[in-house]
């Protein structure tokens, strides 16, 4: 299983669960608050390499705060 | 070469989370981003990973350069937010719009400014003036502009008939004799 974090000075969780919506055919998702962060737990990637999967829902969420700007 | 990722390091009172983003999103086709604060708060750690192929150099400093590039807009945008506003709102109130309108033709009635005045009366003067010239038929035609050139100053002296003037350049062997007569029995 891999865990990705973000900073909830940064990010929204509305960001992050859209993007969650988006990205959930290619993996299971569950998304939880911890203090100051919004903690993604992922397992199951249907993808390869896993750290571009990692990577590529990091910059997703990226995306979607730019746009709700 | 830069160690992989790359930290790059943003002071919060200076730039702020949301510029940071916006410098971020013009990076995702180039790398993978990861932001959060430092453990103090007090900074903003931005982690680049070039993604494979994209060179990392120079990447540093357009990544800076981009988000200097948001905070200055951002702080543009934040100056000039009420005035915007209030031009979006005058312009989508119809209302509001005749409201002005009516209020900006009041206040020029009540100054009457003489030079208001007397440029609205020449405005006036030459809408008339071209109402009337509108409602002159085209046939009229006072300037003469549809006479041909030959009516109105003649035909120039030394101006021959195309066909005169074949014969001439037939008579001076510029051209066959034989070509003029067939040209000229057609």
């Amino acid at each position: 299983m891999s865990t990705v974090e973000f900073d909830k000075k940064i990010f929204g969780m509305k960001a992050v669960k859209s993007a969650v919506k988006d990205y959930k055919g290619f993996a299971d998702f569950d998304v939880t608050e911890k203090k100051d962060r919004i903690v993604v737990k992922i397992d199951n990637i249907d993808y390869e390499p896993k750290e571009v999967f990692l990577g590529e829902f990091g910059n997703y969420v990226i995306h979607k705060m730019s746009v709700r700007q | 070469m830069p160690k992989m990722p790359m930290e790059i390091v943003f002071d919060p009172k200076i730039f702020s989370a949301d510029a940071i983003l916006g410098a971020c999103h013009k990076f995702l086709a180039k790398c993978f981003i990861t932001l959060e604060h430092s453990e103090d708060g007090k900074r903003i750690i931005a982690r680049l990973k070039a993604r494979e192929g994209v060179s990392v150099e120079g990447l540093e400093d357009e990544f800076r350069a981009e988000t200097l590039n948001y905070a200055v807009k951002q702080k543009i945008s934040k100056g000039s937010a009420k005035i915007r506003d209030q031009i979006f709102h005058i312009v989508f109130n119809p209302e509001r719009l005749n409201a002005l309108g009516g209020q900006l033709q009041t206040e020029l009635e009540t100054k009457a400014d003489p030079d208001s005045v007397k440029l609205s009366a020449r405005l006036e003067k030459l809408l008339e003036e071209i109402e009337s010239e509108e409602s002159m038929d085209y046939e009229e035609d006072p300037l003469g502009i549809a006479v041909p050139w030959e009516e109105k100053h003649g035909m120039p002296g030394d101006l021959l008939h195309p066909v005169d003037q074949l014969k001439r350049q037939a008579e001076n062997n510029l051209i066959n004799i034989e070509t003029v007569k067939e040209i000229v029995d057609c």
